[in-house]
């Protein structure tokens, strides 16, 4: 079923909504889950959620790219069940990793909260990536939107994992510096 | 902002940016449009190239036909060179403009940021007052015949000289290339996406290896014919007033006897290297002890400098005749010679086996 035809059934309150956007879309969402979880029940739990976020959200929102506009409501659901556990235990996977790597952009700059305007900086972020050559920017979103391993970015686009990381250190780099430029980092 | 709330502001991106990253396409390697780019470059140095040389008549200057005359090596990459304008190595790495120098001042261990790359952070002054600093990455994994190898990013001249610089590509890896012209591998130019660098040879991976290895697959040195000269110097490790004024007195000795040039050949083929090792100082004696400091060192040491026949310089190579052996920054260490070997490279090198002359005074 194509998304419009999926969106009516949200829009006209059918249940069957749901269903379509499961068989659809079900093992994508999955799998963004279980890059940040690596729980099947826990991912499961998200996933399920997020079926009801977009119930909830489906009208007035119509997103343009229903796909993606799971991925980040299942993304955003598994990152606040990932803190849960990960107050009360360590981290592992990869989750982990892509912290201390986004903690590097911040690396030197004061622990004190600085307000800042989520839309100023929601836009920052967003030039940032498209100011990033095309591979550059592609590594980076898999990395750090999707959770993906090294390795898998790796394979999926047929470079080397020494290629995939020097990518990522240049571009995390570039970050930071946008970031100190725009006052972001004190 | 910690770093939970970047992840969480990195989810709030356009919808578009994501639909692109999951666009089936390889990253790697080059795109028809770069491919095109470099060759109306090769083409209009080719046409620039060609020109010179009807106008000045010039024949007898080193080119990369007479480069590959002779040599028996293969081309790793599987492309021809024939087409390819030699680029000389010193018009690559990077000087500072013209009256401008610049002294060093902080040199800094970044430390491992991921398993294969090093970041080293170098910050010079100039004579102007002003400040730079460079980060440079150390490049693990690079494809060298059989080996592994090490390389280092250098300090180079800027991308347009880089872009038509670049040779072929080397097999086995999806981001190094030749220097045009070039069948030696002791530098390599970088090409990903739009970012160029250069770097040089530092190492193979192995606990042990030839450095015949070395000299053929690396500086594409296979006799002593392809060997220029040699400039010795004394080791500089003691630069005490003392030791300065020793150094002063050895000065610089510049090896061009063809007999000499065969003899040094056969030592360095002959050598075994032992690989990068962090203590490597525990294995080599210098000399340098605590009455006398580092006299000794300077007396009985010598930094060389290899002048290939097409104008490459290779000058990592340190001998002590404390320990008869070579060795290198970064702990790389060679066997010991022979004796016979010892005595000979002493006689070519003038290294004297008498005490440091300023000790007969004490």
């Amino acid at each position: 079923m194509q998304d419009d035809e999926i969106m009516d059934l949200y829009v006209k309150r059918e249940e069957a909504a749901i269903c379509e956007t499961e068989k659809k879309y079900g093992g994508y969402c999955h799998k963004v889950a279980e890059n940040i979880l690596h729980n099947k029940e826990d991912s499961e739990e998200c996933v399920n959620d997020t079926w009801l976020k977009a119930w909830l959200a489906i009208p007035p929102a119509r997103p343009t790219h229903l796909k993606f506009f799971l991925a980040k409501i299942t993304r955003n659901l598994s990152f606040n069940r990932y803190k849960e556990k990960h107050a009360r235990k360590r981290g592992c996977g990869e989750m982990t990793e892509v912290l201390d790597e986004l903690g590097e952009c911040l690396s030197g700059s004061s622990d004190v909260e600085t307000d800042y305007l989520a839309k100023e900086l929601h836009d920052t972020i967003n030039n940032f990536v498209r100011s990033l050559p095309e591979r550059d920017q592609t590594v980076f979103i898999r990395r750090y939107f999707f959770v993906e391993s090294i390795s898998e970015i790796a394979r999926r686009y047929g470079l080397s994992e020494n290629n995939v990381r020097v990518v990522l250190h240049r571009s995390r780099g570039k970050l930071k510096r946008q970031l100190e430029k725009e006052g972001y980092l004190l | 902002m910690n770093r939970e709330e970047l992840f969480e502001e990195i989810g709030e991106l356009d919808e578009e940016l994501l639909l692109q990253s999951e666009a089936p396409k390889k990253l790697g390697g080059l795109t028809w449009k770069r491919w095109a780019y470099i060759a109306a470059c090769i083409a209009v140095i080719a046409v620039m190239a060609i020109s010179y040389q009807i106008i000045s008549n010039k024949g007898s200057s080193y080119t990369a036909d007479s480069q590959q005359e002779g040599t028996s090596s293969d081309n790793q990459a599987g492309n021809s060179i024939e087409n390819e304008e030699f680029v000389s190595v010193q018009y690559l790495l990077r000087t500072f403009e013209e009256g401008q120098e610049s002294k060093l001042i902080e040199d800094q261990d970044d430390g491992l940021l991921q398993e294969g790359l090093l970041q080293e952070t170098k910050k010079y002054i100039t004579n102007t007052g002003d400040t730079q600093e460079e980060s440079l990455l150390t490049g693990r994994d690079i494809p060298v015949g059989k080996h592994k190898a090490v390389y280092r990013e250098v300090e180079s001249a800027g991308r347009e000289i880089l872009w038509r610089s670049l040779g072929r590509p080397i097999a086995g890896s999806d981001c190094f290339y030749y220097v045009s012209g070039h069948k030696d591998m002791q530098y390599l130019i970088s090409l990903k996406d739009d970012e160029l660098s250069l770097w040089e040879f530092g190492y193979f991976q192995d606990e042990e290896y030839p450095y015949s290895d070395v000299l053929e697959l690396v500086y594409d040195i296979h006799s002593a014919d392809d060997i220029e000269k040699v400039l010795s110097k004394p080791a500089d490790i003691d630069n005490s007033d003392q030791g300065k004024a020793l150094q002063e007195e050895i000065g610089n000795l510049e090896i061009t006897d063809r007999e000499d040039i065969e003899t040094l050949y056969q030592i360095l083929t002959s050598l075994t290297c032992l690989g990068g090792d962090e203590h490597w100082e525990l294995k080599v004696n210098l000399g340098d002890d605590l009455n006398h400091g580092g006299i000794n060192a300077v007396w009985r040491g010598r930094y060389l400098s290899i002048t290939t026949a097409w104008g490459n310089v290779i000058n990592t190579m340190k001998y002590t005749a404390f320990s008869n052996m070579f060795y290198e920054y970064d702990g790389i260490v060679y066997k010991k010679l022979s004796e016979q070997q010892a005595n000979d490279l002493e006689r070519i090198l003038q290294i004297s086996s008498e005490p440091a002359p300023r000790l007969e005074h004490e």
